[in-house]
């Protein structure tokens, strides 16, 4: 599969030049024109490498990757900062950032094919959630997290309350996959990922939050199958949590 | 010994596993919450009383938190002015404009980030 590029410039002239060198080394390339636009593209796909201008307007180059690091805290591809100026600080201001490299314009083809293939060559992984078989079934690091925000509190309520509130959940996705109840089906698979991601059940919030992505591109094939692997997930969570956090 | 002043946190969400934590973490914020489990309680909730912050799912029964925001913007008095945080599962799915758009100050997505979340309750009850 070829590697996904994203450019960000509010020069149209910038962007065209960009795709015009880059198109020769077989890469995707999406182009935007602002932030808030490079935001949204982020969601939607994932990307391998970022090229960023840093003077646009509404949001900067700045901003933009500071909400990146806000919206998307597992984006794990590079960002590069593309500018003609920088400031008495000098490269630094952009690594200090954040950035991963700093390209100062105006760049020669040659040059921004070896940058740019010099990151891609680097082995990425880039995915939501990274699960591996053998992880427990909660993340630690996540209950620690709302451990120290809640102090003393008791916070191990919460995970029964989430296995009583999930047995709802899947009786009622039972029910509604016999009548294809699909607008319905999404919004109650839609909690249990908000909910199960919260709580750091990693992986069925990744396979819940697939599930429902393809549903909403009309992938209904083996519903009924994807939701049992769903209850699978969930009931070893039922079997193994109260162990895992000494309940 | 100095009263503690606490802040008054309209929560609108449905999932009371969501409710509770939200509930647990922010107490420690001098966070008094109100929960709503609908975007009509929600408003009735914020009709009655006088709140700080109010954080709104977007996603909820009757009433979505889109709509609820607007409904709030709606009102010209200082009512109308309080900031609300938004909470998405499915930010990602939604062009970020419309959380702005409706009203809302700022917004979170699901998985909550909970250092994010204190900071921006802290930065919204600010002074």
């Amino acid at each position: 599969m070829s590697k996904k590029i994203l450019i960000v410039d509010d020069n149209g002239i910038n962007r065209k030049y960009a795709k015009s060198v880059l198109s020769k080394i077989g890469v995707d390339i999406f182009d935007v024109d602002s932030g808030r636009a490079a935001l949204n593209l982020m969601g939607k796909h994932s990307f391998d490498l970022v090229l960023m201008d840093i003077q646009m307007p509404e949001m900067d180059g700045f901003q933009t990757l500071e909400r990146v690091k806000i919206d998307y805290p597992n984006f794990k591809a590079p960002i590069l900062a593309i500018t003609a100026f920088y400031g008495d600080d000098g490269k630094s201001t952009f690594l200090d950032a954040g950035f991963d490299q700093f390209i100062q314009k105006p760049i020669k083809p040659d040059q921004l094919i070896k940058i740019v293939e010099g990151w891609l060559s680097q082995e990425q992984v880039i995915e939501e959630w990274t699960i591996s078989k053998n992880q427990e079934i909660i993340d630690k690091s996540v209950y620690n997290e709302i451990k120290k925000y809640a102090r003393g509190e008791d916070i191990n309520d919460l995970y029964s309350e989430f296995e009583e509130e999930s047995t709802v959940f899947f009786e009622r996705l039972n029910f509604l996959i016999t009548s294809k109840n699909y607008p319905e089906i999404l919004s109650t698979l839609h909690v249990i990922k908000g909910n199960s991601g919260s709580l750091g059940i990693n992986e069925l919030a990744s396979k819940a939050e697939k599930l429902e992505a393809d549903i909403r591109s009309n992938v209904t094939l083996d519903l009924r199958e994807r939701i049992e692997e769903l209850e699978r997930i969930f009931g070893r969570y039922k079997q193994e949590y109260k162990q895992l956090l000494n309940i | 010994m100095t009263e503690v002043e606490y802040k008054k946190v309209l929560v609108a969400e449905d999932s009371s596993v969501i409710q509770n934590l939200l509930k647990k973490i922010l107490l420690f914020e001098n966070c008094k919450i109100t929960s709503a489990k609908d975007g009509q309680l929600a408003l009735d909730k914020f009709d009655d009383e006088d709140f700080d912050l109010v954080i709104m799912d977007v996603n909820l029964p009757s009433v979505d938190g889109l709509e609820a925001t607007k409904k709030i913007r709606s009102y010209k008095n200082k009512k109308g002015q309080i900031p609300i945080i938004g909470i998405s599962g499915n930010a990602k799915n939604y062009p970020t404009d419309i959380f702005f758009e409706a009203g809302m100050n700022d917004y979170l997505q699901k998985p909550l980030d909970y250092d994010q979340l204190i900071e921006l309750v802290k930065k919204y009850t600010a002074g």
